[in-house]
């Protein structure tokens, strides 16, 4: 419950943030976000290598969590 | 759709008619400010994946197929089948059991909702072993924020695990799974493991993104493996006279945070130069560090080149043992060197080439990629105690253990 708790109040900052917010403006604008939107910058180019890569890493070291790109539970011992 | 239709499709798209329970807690979460920028779906595409893991005489093959299809402007599913051929002949196979080989395989599913600037995403994933079921959900939310230069998700998976332990006959034959096994002796035990993740990923220039993420994970049930064994010093043990066999016991908790920032610099020229950092810390007292640089260069509007360096240190759990002292006691032992003091580091080379780009009947374009990585395990308290065959044939028995392990990809993909 602790941690959905500290979810919660992750989610009502950031809800404050998005009405404060309104009067931000981007200082990069959307035309100037080519570099950013190359498909070379991605987190993760593609879901299914990334995907692979977490479950080589999680079956062979101790840490788990906060990769990148999609993961989940796996059942392997 | 082209992605750069799709994005300019729901750039303008108003707010939908949404059941009022979705409406409400997107409110109650966000505020719903709803400003005129948007999210965009993931792109439909289709990827089908050859993997191989071999190292340490254990190798772990086989396929994995991803799809993904937007259905009108606010739904995206998805489907991954996934299956690992594991043959095993590891070191700690080789130090008190015998070679084994099994199969695990994986089916997921799930579907991201587009709201405006928010997208939903919810997921199931089932996988099974002879000897271990695994079901998780999944759900997550993430929402764009000052002018699409933020990014802010928010996910929760819960997992329920089952885990038996499987009998083998003296040729090594799979017969069944054990009835007595589990803390209740009705031959399984269970796991309820919970995750929950924060991302924050933030625009800082027109040329560098950064992302921080956050992840908990807590589990509760069976931790280890049934078949693992610690070993003790014995002075009239069966391994060299001196040293034998004793069960693990590991706590039936265990909850972990990791807090991972990475940055993508886009280099003038087209290219990508990557930066990751990890910090993990459990309640066993596993604290680890995980470094990573990745560089990405195309090359003449086809070819796509990846080089990526990676080096993993873990400091040990606080019950790990390399070799238990005679007398010993204590409530939790363990020896999964996987809970030992080590050091890894990946090399990783990768090369991707890209066809159809103008489109081709209903494809946008293809690719076909190639990876591989080479890792090296270096244990600092993790020994090799294998005996070797024939017995005291093995030169290192009782020096650190090491092992390189090579890591494959091949895969190919289409956008459509």
């Amino acid at each position: 419950m602790t941690y959905l708790r500290l979810l919660l109040i992750v989610a009502m900052i950031t809800g404050s943030a998005t009405l404060s917010g309104c009067g931000i403006k981007p200082w990069v604008k959307p035309y100037e976000r080519a570099n950013l939107a190359d498909p070379i910058m991605s987190f993760a180019r593609d879901p299914v290598a990334e995907s692979y890569k977490n479950h080589v890493h999680q079956a062979r070291e101790g840490a788990r969590g906060a990769e990148s790109g999609a993961g989940g539970g796996c059942g392997c011992n | 759709m082209r992605n750069q239709e799709r994005a300019a499709a729901v750039a303008v798209i108003n707010l939908r008619r949404w059941p009022a329970w979705a409406i409400a807690i997107l409110y109650a979460v966000f505020g719903m400010s709803l400003p005129l920028m948007a999210a965009i779906l993931p792109e439909d595409r289709f990827d089908i994946l050859y993997h191989r893991y071999e190292g340490d005489q254990v190798t772990v093959d086989g396929p994995s197929i991803l799809g993904r299809k937007a259905f009108g402007k606010h739904t995206s599913l998805y489907a991954n089948y996934y299956t690992d051929a594991v043959s095993s002949a590891s070191i700690d196979v080789r130090t008190y059991a015998s070679p084994y080989t099994e199969d695990r395989t994986e089916y997921s599913f799930g579907a991201d909702l587009l709201f405006d600037n928010t997208t939903m995403a919810v997921g199931f994933t089932n996988s099974e072993e002879n000897d271990y079921s695994s079901d998780t959900y999944h759900f997550g939310v993430s929402h764009t924020m000052f002018g699409d230069l933020t990014t802010v998700s928010l996910g929760f998976s819960y997992g329920d695990d089952e885990i038996r332990k499987n009998l083998y006959d003296q040729d090594g034959n799979f017969v069944g799974n054990d009835p007595t096994f589990g803390i209740n002796g009705d031959g399984k035990d269970t796991l309820d493991r919970r995750n929950y993740r924060l991302g924050i990923t933030q625009v800082l220039t027109r040329s560098m993104i950064m992302n921080l993420a956050y992840e908990t994970v807590s589990d509760t049930g069976y931790t280890q493996n049934p078949y693992r064994s610690a070993l003790i010093e014995q002075p009239n043990g069966p391994i060299d006279n001196r040293i034998g066999f004793t069960g693990e016991s590991y706590p039936r908790t265990r909850t972990s945070n990791a807090v991972a920032v990475r940055a993508n610099y886009f280099l003038p020229y087209r290219a990508a130069l990557k930066f990751e950092y990890k910090y993990y810390a459990d309640s066993w007292d596993i604290k680890a560090h995980t470094y990573k640089i990745a560089y990405t260069q195309p090359f003449r509007d086809h070819w796509f080149f990846d080089v990526s360096y990676r080096v993993y240190q873990q400091d040990q759990a606080s019950f790990y043992f390399d070799l238990i002292p005679l007398g010993g006691q204590q409530t939790y032992q363990g020896r999964d060197k996987e809970l030992s003091t080590f050091e890894s580091q990946g090399i990783g080379f990768g090369v991707s080439y890209e066809f159809l780009k103008n489109g081709w009947w209903k494809l946008d374009k293809g690719s076909v990629s190639f990876g591989y990585e080479r890792k090296i395990f270096d244990y600092e308290n993790f020994s090799d105690y294998d005996e070797g065959d024939p017995r005291g044939s093995n030169p290192n028995f009782g020096k650190p253990f090491s092992f390189d392990a090579d890591v494959v990809e091949v895969f190919f993909s289409v956008w459509y």
